[in-house]
């Protein structure tokens, strides 16, 4: 690319969601890519929603298989794409775990640990008595570094996602990702 | 310039007495550096864990510097701090880790520690939170003025870093 642009394909799919999970629970997964002001998306969906998998026995995983394909323009490094997950069951808010991208080219398994918000007021702790889960209003902001200081959050489960990543033009343009593990 | 981004997460708090915890962090580096892009301090949220005690953070962190020397290579300065029923904070660890100096991926430990106050003092930590702190958080940084503490060993927190460096072969840094 002689334009000073480089490129970040990347395909995969969300595995499973490993988390505490009741028989007769149905379970849905949101994904949404957070990146910088200078990436552009060339192909693919930029968020997505999970079919309705449903829990037969107690505790098993919740399998989803959904896929993931996305091609990223950019001309700097900087706001590296994230990804943003909700996980519902029934329409309870369960978790929202975020991951970066990763680094480095090849195929990756993350797995991407969630976490809840807590009520930070009297009257929402009084509601989770009554099934009541606060949560964000935009899960994106999970993916900035600006901070989210006065939450309070709870940590249960975890996303197995896996991801195929390939770059074209990074070396060219001076970049060194260092030797691929 | 030769530039250098560090693209990673605070992955997590381990190891330390209580939960509800959060991690304050900045960079430090030398004067030869500069920020082009990215936040270089910030704050977590506060986590804490359903079955273990290992506060899952999952920050992120995203910075670009350029550099015209590579002394002052940036590190990562945290503070923990734990947050109680009663909306206080209360220092729960300083730590520093050093960005390597080779691009790759990189899952890194902070090892912490928090002073350790006289027998008093802790006496009165142990009731009513609290506990001292250090006046000048620079000391953590310095290798001359540390043998005046008194320490005590606290978590580990976890760090996810990707070292991606640009141009330092063009200005003959030798780093592989």
């Amino acid at each position: 690319m002689s334009d000073g642009t480089f490129l970040l394909s990347l395909s995969g799919q969300i595995d499973y969601i490993s988390i505490l999970a009741g028989a007769g629970s149905s379970w849905h997964c949101k994904y949404e890519f957070v990146a910088g002001p200078d990436w552009k998306i060339v192909g693919g969906l930029e968020a997505g929603l999970s079919q309705t998998a449903n829990v037969v026995s107690n505790g098993e995983d919740i399998v989803l298989n959904l896929p993931i394909d996305i091609v990223y323009k950019s001309t700097n490094l900087h706001g590296w794409p994230q990804i943003v997950l909700s996980v519902y069951s029934g329409i309870n808010l369960q978790g929202y775990g975020r991951s970066h991208i990763p680094l480095q080219p090849g195929l990756h398994k993350l797995n991407i640990s969630l976490s809840k918000p807590q009520p930070s007021s009297f009257l929402g702790y009084l509601g989770t008595f009554f099934g009541y889960q606060p949560e964000l209003l935009q899960p994106k902001m999970l993916a900035s570094t600006a901070g989210n200081n006065l939450i309070q959050m709870m940590s249960s489960g975890e996303v197995y996602v896996t991801i195929n990543n390939v770059f074209q033009g990074l070396n060219i343009l001076g970049y060194d990702i260092g030797r691929v593990n | 310039m030769a530039e250098i981004h560090i693209i990673g997460q605070i992955l997590s708090g381990k190891g330390f007495p209580k939960q509800n915890l959060f991690c304050k962090w900045s960079f430090q580096y030398g004067n030869n550096w500069k920020v082009i892009s990215g936040r270089k301090e910030g704050q977590t949220q506060v986590e804490s864990s359903e079955f273990d005690d290992n506060c899952k953070w999952c920050f992120p962190i995203d910075i670009h510097f350029a550099t015209r020397g590579i002394q002052g290579w940036p590190k990562i300065y945290i503070q923990v701090y734990h947050l109680d029923w009663l909306g206080r904070s209360q220092l729960f660890g300083y730590g520093f880790l050093t960005i390597p100096t080779s691009p790759g991926n990189y899952v890194l430990d902070c090892f912490t520690w928090r002073p350790f106050g006289s027998l008093r003092e802790r006496f009165i930590q142990f009731f009513m939170g609290g506990g001292p702190q250090l006046k000048y958080p620079d000391l953590v940084f310095s290798a001359s003025d540390r043998y005046k503490l008194n320490t005590e060993t606290m978590g580990i927190v976890t760090f996810e870093i990707n070292v991606i460096l640009r141009n330092f072969q063009k200005f003959g840094v030798e780093y592989m």
